[in-house]
């Protein structure tokens, strides 16, 4: 599957990795362990999944405003995913991605987060084109 | 994006790098969410606060920006930290390292202007007129500014509310645009009586449900400001609502809606929350003032607690802003409450504080936004319930 969507912030070069597909919108603050660098997420299938290396995919963001840190931290610590990937992007994840350079994207539709899923691979080229492998 | 020729000479550098960078992170969201121009606002509000949520990356992020110059344009407050200064006790993770690291981000957000009043109720240390645009993180402050008072906010990241108050701007975008304030999703509210807990439970299942923004909630005009603080900060938690319309109260004109879903809520709906989370014993902390409690509040828990013969034999918590702590201290509520082993703490809140994991301790509270964290960040069994059934559990 290829898509084009939209870069928030873009990559300067293609990003390579498997997806981490999440179910519900995520709260950086709360969701994430930012020194582990997993996903907490008592109530998926998803609980424990690392981010690093890898491309999140979650339908939108919720939750405390905090969570623009948490990105910069996840960065800051080496464990950030590669690029974040969703349904609408809001100012708190905008805001993070901004300030941690962690490229994000927008305006892939909803159904795709239907189910929680690893995906095998993943490349995410400048200018908003995702190629996803499942 | 629409900018003046003042705008365009911050973003080059102009007024110092600290005014740069701040117009370039806005500029930059404001461009991702599709905003034409920046409008100025009449207050900032800092959340991303505490030491134990951001660790030294965010307490970095802050030092470089104000050693880049940062200075607050507009008046700036900022949130709870992870401890009460003048009294850090009882606050299992609270170490000297801690104390210093929390001190040093305090201190360089003063530095910059920040008002020293650590608070997720920036409304009552400060005083905000309807109709002010403000740049605030603390999504509870959020649901409340934009609700309650009328003021126009979106749910700002904490870096952001932060570049906002050295730019004196933000993007003009969300909220700020009136047709955007505007009700989309209809809720029947069949069951409400005025009460904390019941009301976030009334946030939660708001948050989780709305599909389009704006909520408009009919069946709950007699809410009172108390229960609208609580509402709008469980759906801040739950979800990414930013604002409620409460008829009567919102001012949001309701005949221009644009209804694209109804949903009902029903006493059952409301009951079986509120049975799911109900504590059964006691618990070992009890934390109230999620948000932070106003003057009322306190002057109501005192009564409550006044009218059981015995006191606490738990932790029994209540947080407050510094405002509302030095009035309760003048009008003797503050001993009242300590006659019966209830602890009022400022600055701080039991959520963004360190070192509960370990503990294991369960925690009642009559905030669904306190009850999620404290599972979520802390890992603990947490609880929810009215104020007289967390006293009737804990005093003796």
């Amino acid at each position: 599957m290829k898509l084009l969507l939209k870069p928030i912030v873009d990559t300067d070069s293609p990003l390579e990795g498997e997806g981490l597909v999440i179910e519900k919108p995520v709260s950086f603050l709360g969701d994430v362990d930012p020194e582990m660098g997993i996903l907490v997420q008592p109530d998926s299938r998803m609980n424990g999944e690392p981010l690093s290396r890898r491309v999140l995919f979650a339908p939108e963001g919720r939750g405390s405003t905090v969570g623009s840190y948490v990105l910069y931290a996840l960065k800051s610590n080496g464990k950030h995913p590669l690029a974040i990937v969703m349904h609408k992007a809001e100012p708190i994840v905008i805001t993070g991605a901004v300030i941690s350079g962690i490229p994000l994207l927008e305006g892939m539709p909803w159904n795709f987060y239907n189910e929680p899923r690893i995906l095998s691979k993943v490349v995410v080229n400048p200018g908003g084109w995702v190629e996803i492998i499942e | 994006m629409y900018l003046t020729k003042q705008e365009e000479a911050a973003l080059t550098g102009e007024y110092g790098e600290a005014v740069r960078i701040a117009f370039e992170v806005i500029v930059k969201v404001g461009e991702a969410l599709g905003a034409e121009k920046l409008i100025p606002i009449n207050h900032a509000h800092i959340s991303g606060i505490s030491y134990n949520n951001i660790r030294d990356p965010g307490l970095r992020f802050i030092r470089e920006i104000r050693e880049k110059g940062g200075k607050f344009k507009v008046p700036t407050t900022i949130n709870p930290i992870g401890l009460d200064l003048d009294d850090p006790s009882g606050i299992p993770g609270v170490t000297p390292e801690f104390i210093e690291k929390q001190k040093e981000i305090i201190d360089n957000l003063t530095a910059m202007g920040g008002k020293p009043v650590m608070t997720c109720t920036p409304y009552y240390a400060d005083e905000i007129q309807p109709g002010w645009h403000l740049a605030w993180g603390e999504s509870s402050a959020v649901g409340y500014a934009n609700t309650y008072i009328g003021a126009w906010t979106n749910r700002e990241g904490g870096p952001l509310a932060l570049m906002a108050a050295i730019s004196g701007e933000t993007y003009y975008s969300g909220v700020h645009i009136p047709e955007n304030r505007y009700p989309r999703t209809l809720f029947e509210v069949n069951y409400y009586e005025n009460d904390q807990a019941l009301s976030s439970i009334l946030g939660e299942i708001i948050a989780k449900q709305t599909r389009v923004k704006q909520p408009l909630l009919k069946g709950i005009n007699h809410i009172r400001e108390p229960e609208v603080k609580s509402m709008c900060a469980a759906a801040g938690a739950a979800g990414n609502i930013e604002m409620c319309i409460i008829p009567g109260i919102t001012k949001v004109p309701v005949d221009k809606d644009i209804i694209e879903e109804e949903i009902p809520v029903e006493k059952a709906d409301i009951i079986r929350e509120l049975e799911r989370y109900e504590p059964t014993s006691r618990p070992d902390i009890v934390f109230l003032g999620c948000p932070h409690a106003s003057i009322e509040e306190l002057v109501d828990l005192a009564r409550i607690a006044g009218e059981h013969p015995g006191r606490a034999v738990n932790n029994f918590w209540v947080a407050v802003s510094r405002t509302v702590y030095n009035k309760a201290l003048s009008m003797g509520v503050i001993d009242l409450l300590k006659k019966k082993n209830i602890r009022v703490m400022r600055d701080t809140c039991i959520v963004v504080s360190p070192g509960w994991r370990e503990t294991k301790a369960t925690v009642a509270t009559n905030s669904y936004k306190t009850m999620f964290y404290m599972k979520r960040i802390h890992g603990l069994d947490s609880y929810l319930a009215p104020i007289n059934k967390l006293v009737s559990l804990s005093f003796r």
